[in-house]
């Protein structure tokens, strides 16, 4: 019996996994999402190991590299102070990445949690819980960010802290209309007249039957998160020189434009294809997690 | 034998509408008004009724997730008159239900042991050890394959998901079953096979059953006793062959008549050929009276003022209706 | 294809594309529907008949690979057809109700806008307006609505489907079908999710109607009580073949193929005489399906030949057809082969 239940588990895991790679793949662009991501995280990882120029991101002065155009030995050309734009970009990907990680690590569950409760005990819970998630998605989630990083000081986790802030209600809102909707089927009702206790049936079996929208809004929100991590140091309210930041660097260029057009245009086309990659990505994981049948 | 479960003036009314600015009086929905019924050990209660009839909600309120408006319900002699929430543990492991859709009523996220070991693990019923041997018990009381602890109900067939269903409903050892239209979402071959584990289990557990359907031709073969139901009323009761045999209430007769039946025997059984007419009213608007008035072909003038009350036609055979 | 043929589907096999390979849904489907006539197709979940009826009027996904002989309607191939004929066909020759009516109609367009537009697109003419300006719409609609036995028609065009009951919503799909002249009402389980006493009365107005203005009807069901009510000649589908064919009253009180038998069987019956075991086993996978006959893993009778070969449809009694080799005649006299008992 021992030997059959490990090969089902296997069997049926593998159908599952064929499923999914099938519906995943039916667009060809959620596979180019799913490179380009993977070739970014690899990039970020590896980064002190690939870049042609590691020390470039550190403090770094080189007047007479200064304000070169892309070329062979300089992909992305340098800055005004001789620094390898490209080197600098690779570099900024681990902020860009840390940041997302550390948000969805501590909003994801947090909101999920609340989200939770309030759908399935409903009442003043409900209320007051839903309440105040609505105050915070009132208020623009750039503006807020901004304001509670300006506040702080400005390092990448106090901007982890500002965009948390802002983000949370978001899961909460999807998770709460979710559990809503379940707490009414007809399995919730069977463990409720089976005797299961609240906990059983929040957490083993309404909470696994939210996992898949929750996940692939994940994948989405990573663009986003990275879109304002940029625009908070883009700002200013980021990771400070000489840390290289995705958002700091499209700033500085912005000065030298459209004369040395490659210090901001380059970090630019790099936050589009880390956000369009993780959307495609994104698409996807919504298409292949999706419940139709083909 | 002894009684499992009475119900005395079970009444339901959900409340549509506050009273305020616009109206004086809340508006209620009255689902189930005022039934009285028994389940004797060991037998079938059938429980017949279109859709408005309540007899969904009479069933939610015997299983707990509805709590009535008023009345009681007795359960071996215990009043279990509360939601399920409140109820007493040992209580709920007594009475299992087993819904209509079992798409919905097993978790799609959950494999079948995980399903099967809920009730098992809430009721301790088996020290954990012995979880598997008992998993495997159940599953082949309903001849399922034992392989088949390790799929998700997406992975089989509708008929097995409801065996699945059946085998959760029995794991307790429960002494009351209601089965909410168990085998309306089935084919009627798949639903032959559930239909005789089903008797044959009740035979071998001595199990009672409230049995919840539209189908009167699967009533016919199925219960001991028959209660028809009609906008939260009951209408009829009878034992199955004088209900079938002496329908007496006109709505019991015209549900007969509308039955597609597949043989000529069969249309012979169904006696007057009443033509149904008119529509379901919805149970907010009631009308006064009789609440079938305005579809009785046997409408008299008492009919449109007075609601009749249940009497005793012949022994055992009760009808709600004026012409009696 | 007989002369008086309204509709003809010969050798008909149909195959959906997925992910682990090709299900080969429909088997040599073979159908025909005289003007005038009321066929019913009566079978279980995921025999076929829906994919079949869709398969008429090219409205499946596009992972449906059709192959087969032709499928005729008044002369024209519906398989090979372009766009302009197939949206003539459709908008004034087959109509099509469906199971659901709640998600058959628009909830956000009142009953009178869905059912003005069916009209007008039916009335079109080849230059896009209407052929005759001076037809008013609505009055037809209101002649539909009162056909369909509609209490006080004017007031429910203006209605939303949601203050509709069941049983009305389906009339009202029922009026925009038989709206305008058609000559073939394809409906699709049209009472399953309606109350017993509704589903009669809807019934019964589907063959007023069809009976009336002599428009041919294929009923799909799954019940085989309604098929034997409603309809003058019944088509047996199992895992996407026709296994028997005869009129109404041949077919109920002489079933041949063990299918239709068991079915038969495993119906409840009002004289309370219990319900047979039902039929052993399930449909087969469509992925890899059996060889020979499709039902020979569940039968109770299957031979040897069974498993091999897929039997002939053959008529056995004047106008029954039956697909099975347990009533297959031979020319010769020596001793038949294929009654071989196997296990």
């Amino acid at each position: 019996m021992k030997n059959e239940n490990r090969t089902q588990i296997i069997s049926r895991a593998c159908e599952n996994f064929r499923r999914f790679i099938y519906r995943f793949s039916r667009d060809p662009l959620s596979i180019v999402g799913l490179v380009l991501v993977i070739l970014f995280i690899i990039l970020a990882i590896f980064a002190p190991l690939i870049v042609p120029y590691p020390k470039h991101a550190e403090p770094f002065v080189d007047w007479s590299n200064a304000s070169l155009p892309p070329s062979k030995d300089h992909l992305f050309g340098t800055d005004n102070i001789g620094r390898d734009i490209f080197s600098r970009t690779i570099f900024a990907l681990r902020g860009a990445l840390k940041m997302t990680i550390g948000v969805l690590a501590i909003v994801v569950p947090i909101g999920t949690i609340i989200g939770l409760v309030a759908g399935y005990y409903g009442g003043a819970v409900e209320i007051v819980l839903m309440r105040i998630s609505d105050i915070f998605l009132a208020l623009p989630s750039l503006v807020l960010a901004m304001a509670i990083a300006a506040i702080l000081r400005p390092t990448l986790f106090n901007n982890m802290i500002a965009v948390c802030v802002s983000w949370w209600p978001w899961y909460a809102r999807l998770t709460y209309g979710m559990v809503s909707s379940y707490r009414n089927e007809t399995f919730v009702q069977a463990a409720q007249i089976i005797g299961a206790n609240r906990w059983h049936i929040l957490f083993k079996e309404i909470l696994p039957n939210c996992l898949s929208p929750i996940f692939t809004k994940m994948a989405l929100d990573v663009g986003w998160v990275i879109l304002i991590g940029a625009s908070l140091s883009f700002v200013g309210l980021g990771e400070q020189p000489p840390t290289p930041a995705l958002g700091t660097m499209v700033a500085e260029g912005s000065r030298y434009l459209p004369n040395l057009w490659w210090i901001s245009v380059f970090p630019a086309i790099v936050i589009v294809l880390l956000i369009l990659s993780f959307n495609f990505l994104g698409d996807g994981l919504r298409d292949a997690l999706s419940l139709e049948e083909v | 034998m002894s009684e499992i479960l009475a119900v005395k003036k079970l009444t339901k009314y959900f409340l549509i509408k506050q009273p305020g600015l616009s109206r004086r009086e809340a508006v209620y929905l009255r689902a189930v008004d005022n039934i009285d019924f028994t389940v004797e050990e060991g037998e079938t209660l059938g429980l017949v009724g279109e859709s408005g009839s309540g007899k969904s909600t009479t069933a939610y309120m015997i299983v707990g997730i509805y709590s009535p408006t008023s009345g009681k319900i007795l359960f071996k002699g215990t009043d279990i008159t509360m939601l399920v929430t409140k109820r007493l543990l040992n209580v709920k492991k007594e009475i299992a239900i087993v819904f209509q859709d079992p798409s919905t009523s097993l978790n799609p996220q959950h494999t079948i042991r995980q399903i099967l070991t809920l009730p098992l693990a809430v009721h301790k019923i088996v020290p954990k050890s012995q979880l598997n041997d008992k998993i495997e018990e159940l599953l082949k009381t309903v001849e399922l394959p034992a392989i088949y602890a390790f799929k998700q109900p997406r992975a089989i067939g509708g008929g097995e998901k409801q065996l699945v269903a059946i085998a959760r409903a029995i794991a307790t050892n429960p002494r009351l079953i209601v089965l909410d239209e168990p085998t309306s979402a089935l084919d009627v071959s798949v639903q032959a096979k559930i239909i005789n584990k089903l008797l044959d289990l009740q035979k071998k557990l001595n199990l009672s059953y409230l049995f919840i359907t539209h189908d009167l031709s699967l009533m016919r073969n199925v219960a001991n006793r028959v209660a028809i139901m009609y906008l939260g009323k009951i209408r009829e009761i009878a034992s199955a062959k004088e209900f079938f045999e002496n329908p007496s209430h006109p709505y019991t007769q015209m549900l007969l008549s509308a039955i597609p039946v597949v043989s000529e025997k069969e249309n012979a059984v169904k006696q007057k050929k009443i033509l149904s007419k008119g529509e379901i009213p919805s149970p907010v608007n009631l009308p006064p009276g009789c609440g079938f008035n305005p579809r009785c072909h046997y409408k008299m003038d008492i009919c449109l003022r007075e609601d009749p009350i249940i009497r005793e036609v012949s022994p055992g055979h009760y009808v709600r209706c004026h012409l009696y | 294809m007989a002369k008086n043929d309204l509709l003809s589907i010969e050798n008909l096999y149909l195959s959906y594309r997925i992910y682990k390979g090709t299900l080969k849904v429909l088997n040599n489907v073979n159908f025909e529907v005289r003007q005038g006539e009321k066929v019913g197709l009566v079978g279980e979940t995921g025999c076929g008949k829906t994919t079949t009826m869709k398969a008429i009027l090219r409205i499946l996904p596009e992972q449906a690979i059709i192959t087969g002989e032709k499928i005729l309607f008044k002369g024209v191939d519906l398989i090979n057809a372009n766009g302009e004929e197939l949206q003539y066909i459709r908008r004034k020759e087959i109509a099509m109700i469906f199971q659901d009516p709640t998600s058959s109609l628009n909830p956000v367009f009142t009953i009178g806008d869905q059912l003005c537009d069916v009209i007008k697109f039916a009335l079109i003419g080849n230059n896009r307006s209407l052929k005759k300006p001076n037809i008013n719409l609505k009055d037809i609609a209101v002649q539909a609505l009162h056909n369909a036995s509609m209490p006080d028609p004017v007031r429910i065009l203006n209605n939303y489907p949601f203050q509709l009951s069941g049983g009305m919503r389906q009339r009202v799909c029922i009026a925009m079908a038989l709206a305008t002249e058609r000559n073939l009402l394809i409906a699709d389980e049209p009472t399953t999710n309606l109350d017993v006493t509704i589903q009669d009365q809807v019934l019964r107005l589907i063959k007023r109607l069809v009976e009336r203005k002599n428009i041919s009807l294929i009923l799909i069901t799954h019940s085989l009580g309604i098929a034997r009510e409603y309809t003058d000649r019944v088509y047996v589908m199992y895992a996407g073949s026709i296994v028997e064919m005869a009129e109404t009253k041949e077919l109920f009180e002489n079933a041949l193929h063990p299918y239709t038998l068991g079915l038969l069987g495993s119906v409840p019956k009002l004289t309370g005489e219990g319900i047979s075991q039902g039929i052993p086993g399930s449909l087969p996978d469509y992925l890899n399906p059996p060889r020979g006959c499709r039902f020979a893993p569940r039968c109770s009778q299957a031979m040897k030949v069974c498993q091999y070969e897929v039997p002939p449809f053959q008529e056995i009694v004047p106008r029954h057809y039956v697909l099975c080799f347990l009533y297959v005649r031979r020319q010769s006299n020596e001793r038949n082969p294929c009654c071989q008992e196997t296990h």
